[in-house]
């Protein structure tokens, strides 16, 4: 159980004497329940009180590295089963099957172009699963070792017996790949893992998850991930959540692994549908076989959104945002860069059927009102984004009449001197828009 | 140690909302559809049951396809300009209710006024034996107008009318009591604004039973993460029995896929995505795999195509009952 | 129909074309300058057009270049903005002085924040030829141990009075952080030493008066309210007017303290020189306004204002008008939105030594809330804006003779005004008890929506409203009404407190129900009704007897202060023991935020004592 600030607040010496940096203990407290400080940063905190503290805050579910270098894939450490609880933390692995038999330049130019731009952010197949296809460990070596090196992303070497992974896993320890051995672990894969120090792949029901776990620990096996084998697509997505539950919910460790499952589909359109349910629920390593952009872009669109932080309010891009094809002497309303006031004005503008131009201010993702407060979204800041957004010279003269919101009519006059242009309130809620625009606009433009 | 049960057993049961009436129940459907009835989160049949699968509705408009984007309008293109002719379709590509869309009462649309309206309605529930789901043209002083003579002119059919919003509510709760009709709550992203729609609703006579929720709708990628949070924390709340929370979840879909670039742009603007053909479809149906995962139990789209791989992979998926 | 912007207050009104500005003036709770009831004849409502077009209608006066009449101009179709020059601003404070339970003869009590001395030194001889200075210390000191110091200014003179008064002077001191400071030294009077307590409100400024048998109690509108109706819109009128405005809002503010004093002065018969000591407490903004300390950075991320200690100041330092000679106070401040008006309630509630947790809920533009015992401190700012106040509102007015404070339903719709005067308009306690009365008998929803059709409910301008008084019924020429979008402010506000209370219980781990006592504090009525302020949902469904009416506790925590310099030190501690939590930012804020948005509440389990709706 997690301790609430009051409860760490009795562990603190309660002086207020703001050694930490906060004015006093309580607040520190809230800070260290919120996960924003931690207790060791009070400079007088008992051992004791930092014993009570640390057995409660041990995260059930073990973070496993696999790979090397930036582009070491870390997963687990999960904290919550929703993320609305609080959020997904670690991004799940997205790898592609890969056979040490295939071609590999076409392979690893493959997995080069499976990567994209998108809000910001680049979204791409992140590791890769290689297969030994040929039976030849020394051949499974080979081909890791140039992916380790070309592609420089985390391996997951999968093969039939523990005799197979040895070469790469001894020879290529420093790149830490994950060992899948089929079926495993054998008591063979256990102790090269243990020896080499490798993240480890364990196959199997739950039971048996259960009883290898526990005795790869004892064998000195620190990183594992779990696989519920080649089961139904129900089967697995019950697998992911049985495993997360009893980690976070009865703090059972011996599950405590992030889990990799593979989706088994044959049909493309499936196999990706079945990757984007594997990401939402639990999936820590995705493995897919099919490697053409339209199926794998979903998959990675939809682990995009499911890790986003949702405490941290969604922003849309600030910008000009075109809506129903404007023109010249379209009307220009601005508003804030929080994406849930950019979405209520853009369906009731939307649903208005009037081509206008919607500007987006950045404010931090702030709604109207606060951004006000803050001085976020005063009349410079809007100017500024006028200006730099060049959406002026998109409109006609007479039309270059910014409209905005009705909450912050008393800014009006300041953005009218600073842009020396006409600006006009707008209503105060986006519900009044439809209205506005269709009724009210016109006059005061005509 | 034995591995720790962690089955769940939730107090709250998601309400089961049939919609449309056969014969023999006043109505002249030739099946009906119905939704809900889960007594746990998605999908987890070790400790909860699962009675009536996810339906899927394609979307019939009675303004036509032309805005549609081109891989949804291609499969509609020959028959928008009909409606009987698309209702009747809808049947053929698997759909199992047709929602109509009455787009065109909107001023801008040709303002069809209340009575063609009516007549439109009656025009697909003669050309179609499935249960029917109509949407109003999402203008609240229009639907006030159009929706009444919808729900008469479908009285006795068991339809699910949309919708009732928390600034305009009363003439649609009115008509769909009056009419005996199914009513879809549409509240945006947010589960505290659905309940209070919910109790608006109770307030005026409606049966909390008999309302399906909106919480609006994203596409993938295009908000859908924030409603899918909306629909997850709301089912939540209906399992620990939350009573305004246990209406089963309706997205109308299909109007959102066209606003993501991935989902609609031409093969020779976006090389690097794929093939258009392939990921028009598949963005729809990922979408709708996706809400499902968070509870909803309702889709309309309009891809065929799009329908018949949902619809694949809820096979795969849903427990049996 | 078009919009009115009076600048520089920035509020903007709809009115009909064909409206008069002040009309459109008064629509926007602007205080304008207008002696004749707008008939044009006494040429003080000066306006200057500056933006869109009016119609002048003839008038007598002369008027300089660019001005015109508010009262004979009269809006066309577009939108207009106007300008209040200074001279049609300075308007008329409307005093309201009150008699309450007075204090006895001997008050104020020794120990407070300013006192007077009556010494009988030995005069000096040559064997005890210590200085005048370090005799008057001897003496002083006898009188009462401690730390004292003579400043320069009385040491000047110092020789001289004291023979003048044969060595037996009255001797004028102050509570000071380091100890006692000499003010002045002179003959006895026989006078008290007076003192004034002020709580500095954004919309109201209450001051008492300390003296002996004295039951004063002075209040107006802050006049700053012509600047904007929120600190946030006051802080940005310093930040567009660098010095030059922040000076504005200080002397707008001491101008209304002044008219308070002179008030109090004129009720007891007592002069300004009597009084020695101005104990102040107010909201962070407020209190830095009235230092003319800059506050531009409060608002501004991270959120930090110039201080929140401050040290005593003599009156001619802001230009208060008491003896020139005293002192002036104020109460510490715990961060840039929770001030020292909380500080100065949670003294006055005594909230920091309760064994069992209890609540303060200050209601007022600024609402804060602190809950704490003996064990923990915290606090929160929960932005209610003015509408319990009577600020915002198409009909309302603060908690004076002639607000309607209370309203309830028999059937038909009743009411009843404060000191059963003509109604004025519609006070705090008046909104509480109208939303719970129109719930309760199913003429709004649940969201507050009016119910069309419903009686009393009618279209005005397109919009639903309640009629609540007519014209000729009321004492002012207009209905007294409830608008939809004064329900929406009061809804918002209401949920406002609420939500943040409850996520600052969540932060502690704690629920409404674990609270001993939950105290209500603000000026925005005398007669709250507990249920209705449970059934709109304002205050939590507990035990009515854990509901208290407080009262303006800021101002009773600066009266506590001045006639104790112990609770000086107690306000200190307090200030720096309570924890402040930003709510703003808090990921569980928005969603109680919605929740509370709603009558009473989205979650009727939390209310189980409200009934449902009359269908």
């Amino acid at each position: 159980m997690a301790l609430t600030g009051l409860d760490i607040y009795k562990l603190l010496p309660r002086t207020n004497c703001g050694d930490c940096g906060v004015p006093t203990c309580l607040a520190f407290a809230m800070k260290v329940a919120a996960k924003q400080a931690a207790l060791d940063e009070c400079p007088h905190v008992s051992e004791e009180s930092q014993e009570a503290a640390g057995a409660a805050s041990q995260p059930p579910q073990k973070l496993v590295t696999i790979g090397s270098g930036d582009r070491a894939l870390k997963i687990g450490n999960e904290t919550v089963m929703f993320r609305h609880d609080e959020r997904f933390h670690h991004p799940c692995g997205i790898a592609l099957l890969v056979n040490d038999t295939d071609d590999l330049d076409a392979r690893m130019e493959t997995v080069r172009s499976l990567s994209f731009e998108r809000i910001g952010q680049i979204i791409d197949v992140d590791t890769v699963a290689l297969n030994c296809a040929s039976g030849d460990g020394e051949k499974l070596q080979e081909a890791a070792g140039r992916i380790q090196t070309e592609l420089s992303l985390p391996v997951v070497l999968i093969a039939d017996s523990a005799d197979k992974l040895r070469p790469a896993a001894e020879g290529l320890s420093d790149g830490r790949p994950l060992l899948w051995e089929r079926g495993g672990p054998s008591d063979a894969l256990v102790e090269l893992a243990a020896s080499a120090k490798l993240p480890v792949v364990v196959e199997g029901d739950l039971e048996k998850c259960d009883a290898d776990t526990q005795k790869a620990k004892g064998a000195g096996v620190e990183e594992m991930v779990l696989c519920p084998g080649e089961v139904s697509p129900l089967e697995t997505l019950q697998f992911l959540t049985v495993t997360r539950r009893a980690t976070l919910r009865r703090t059972y460790r011996p599950l405590g692994y992030p889990v990799l499952v593979r989706a088994w589909a044959q049909d493309p359109v499936q196999q990706s549908l079945e990757g984007c349910h594997y990401v939402d629920k639990y999936a820590g390593i995705v493995v897919l076989e099919v490697d053409s952009p339209e199926y794998v872009l979903p998959v990675l669109v939809t682990r995009q959104g499911i890790y986003i932080d949702p405490q941290v309010p969604v922003q849309v891009e600030a910008k000009v945002h075109e809506i129903n094809n404007p023109t010249e002497t379209s009307p220009l309303i601005v508003t804030t860069n929080f994406s849930l006031t950019y979405y209520s004005v853009l369906g009731e503008v939307e649903a208005s059927r009037v081509p206008a131009r919607i500007l987006t201010v950045d404010t931090k993702g702030t709604s109207v009102l606060t951004a006000w407060a803050a001085d976020e979204f005063g009349p410079e800041q809007i100017k500024d984004a006028i200006e730099k957004s060049g959406v002026f010279d998109q409109l006609g003269e007479g039309y270059r009449k910014p409209i905005i919101p009705g909450l912050v009519a008393v800014i009006s006059g300041e953005l009218r001197e600073e842009l020396e242009q006409e600006v006009i309130v707008g209503p105060k809620e986006a519900s009044g828009l439809g209205r506005f625009l269709n009724n009210e606009w016109p006059k005061l433009v005509g | 140690m034995p591995v720790p049960d962690v089955k769940e057993k939730f107090s709250g049961v998601v309400h089961a909302v049939t919609i449309g009436a056969t014969s023999e129940q006043g109505g002249s459907r030739t099946r009906t559809v119905t939704i809900g009835g889960e007594t746990g989160l998605p999908m987890l049949s070790f400790e909860a049951e699962y009675p009536h699968r996810p339906a899927f509705a394609l979307e019939v408009n009675t303004a036509g396809a032309d805005d549609w984007h081109s891989q949804a309008r291609k499969h509609v293109g020959e028959v928008a300009a009909d409606l009987e002719k698309w209702a009747a379709r809808c049947e053929e590509w698997g759909a199992d209710l047709v929602c109509l869309h009455l787009d065109a009462a909107h001023p801008d649309l040709g303002g069809r006024s209340p009575e063609e309206c009516a007549d439109d309605v009656k025009r697909v529930l003669g050309a179609t034996g499935l249960p029917l789901i109509v949407w109003g043209a999402d203008v609240d002083e229009v639907d006030n107008n159009v929706l009444p003579k919808c729900t008469q002119a479908a009285a006795g059919e068991n339809c699910l009318f949309g919708t009732a919003k928390e600034a305009n509510y009363r003439t649609l709760a009115a008509s769909c009591l009056a009419d005996s009709h199914k009513i879809i709550a549409e509240a945006p992203s947010d589960i505290n604004l659905s309940k209070q729609l919910h109790i608006l609703l109770g307030d005026v006579g409606v049966n909390v039973q008999n309302i399906v929720m909106h919480p609006t709708c994203g596409a993938l990628g295009f908000g859908m993460v924030y409603i899918y949070t909306t629909i997850e924390r709301g089912r939540i709340a209906a399992l620990g029995g939350d009573v305004l929370m246990q209406q089963p979840v309706v997205v109308n879909m299909g109007k959102e896929i066209g606003r993501v670039k991935e989902a609609t742009s031409p093969d020779e603007d976006a090389p690097q995505w794929g093939k258009l053909d392939v990921r028009a479809p598949l963005w729809e149906a990922a979408t709708a795999v996706g809400y499902m995962e968070a509870g909803a139990e309702l889709f309309i789209m309009r891809n065929p195509e799009a329908l018949q791989q949902a619809k694949t992979a809820v096979e795969a998926l849903w427990p049996k009952a | 129909m078009p919009r009115v912007t009076f600048h520089p207050a920035g509020v903007t009104v709809e009115v009909e074309s064909g409206a008069s500005l002040l009309d459109a003036a008064r629509q926007a709770q602007i205080p304008i300058r207008n002696d004749c009831g707008g008939q044009g004849v006494c040429g003080r409502c000066l306006i200057e057009v500056k933006r869109g077009e009016v119609t002048r209608l003839k008038s007598r006066h002369r008027l300089g270049p660019g001005r015109d009449l508010a009262c004979r101009t009269l809006a066309a179709e577009a939108d207009i903005e106007v300008f209040l020059p200074r001279e049609s601003r300075e308007l008329e404070v409307e005093v309201t002085v009150r008699r309450v339970e007075p204090f006895p003869p001997d008050y104020p009590p020794p120990g407070g924040m300013v006192e007077r001395a009556q010494i009988e030194a030995a005069p000096p001889s040559l064997d005890d030829n210590v200085a005048d200075g370090q005799r008057l210390l001897r003496h002083l000191r006898e009188w009462r141990p401690g730390e004292y110091h003579i400043p320069l200014r009385v040491l000047s003179d110092l020789p001289v009075r004291l023979r003048e008064v044969d060595w037996r002077p009255e001797v004028a001191l102050s509570v000071e952080p380091w100890g006692h400071r000499v003010l002045h030294v002179g003959p006895q009077t026989g006078r008290p030493c007076c003192m004034m307590a002020v709580d500095i409100g954004t919309t109201a400024i209450k001051a008492r008066l300390l003296a002996p048998e004295s039951g004063w109690v002075a209040s107006c509108y802050n006049s700053q309210v012509m600047f904007g109706p929120d600190v946030i819109s006051r802080i940005i009128h310093c930040q567009r007017n660098e010095g030059g405005a922040c000076r504005e809002l200080q002397e707008s503010v001491v101008a209304d303290i002044n008219l308070l004093l002179d008030a109090l002065l004129e009720a007891s018969g007592l002069r300004p020189e009597d009084i020695w000591g101005v104990v102040v407490s107010g909201n962070t903004t407020m209190i830095h306004l009235f230092l003319g300390l800059c506050p531009v950075w409060i608002r501004r991320e991270p959120y930090v204002g110039c201080a929140y200690h401050l040290p005593p100041i003599r009156p001619k330092d802001v230009g208060v008008q008491t003896n020139p000679a005293g002192r002036i106070f104020c109460l510490p401040s715990v961060s840039s939105f929770v001030g020292a008006d909380i500080t100065g309630g949670v003294l006055a509630t005594g909230l920091a030594e309760r064994q069992k947790p209890a609540a303060l809920i200050d209601l007022g533009t600024n609402g804060e809330i602190a809950i704490g015992c003996r064990e923990f401190l915290v606090c929160c700012s929960a932005s209610a804006g003015p509408a319990f106040e009577g600020g915002g509102s198409a009909s309302g007015t603060r908690a004076r003779d002639g607000a309607i404070d209370s309203v309830w339903s028999d059937g038909a719709v009743q009411w009843k005004t404060i000191g059963d005067a003509a109604p004025l308009g519609i006070c705090g306690t008046g909104y509480i008890d109208l939303l719970a009365t129109l719930l309760r008998e199913g003429m709004m929803d649940k969201t507050g929506r009016f119910v069309e059709g419903a009686p009393g409910v009618r279209r005005e301008d397109g919009e639903l409203q309640y009629l609540l008084v007519p014209a000729d019924r009321a004492a002012v020429d207009r209905d007294i009404v409830l608008t939809q979008a004064d329900v929406e402010n009061l809804v918002r506000a209401k949920g406002a407190i609420y939500a943040a209370g409850s996520v600052l219980l969540q932060s502690l781990g704690m629920e409404w129900g674990d609270l001993a006592n939950i105290m209500l504090a603000g000026g925005f009525g005398e007669s709250l009704d507990k249920d209705n302020a449970v059934t709109i949902g304002l205050l939590p469904d507990v035990p009515r007897p854990r509901i208290e009416f407080v009262g303006n506790t800021s101002l009773q925590g600066a009266v506590m202060v001045a006639e104790n310099a112990q609770n000086y030190w107690k306000a200190r501690d307090i200030a720096a023991k309570m924890t402040y939590f930003e709510l703003s930012t808090h990921p569980d804020f928005m969603d109680q935020f919605v929740s509370a948005c709603f009558l009473p509440h989205t979650d009727a389990e939390k209310f189980p004592s409200v009934a449902g709706p009359a269908q």
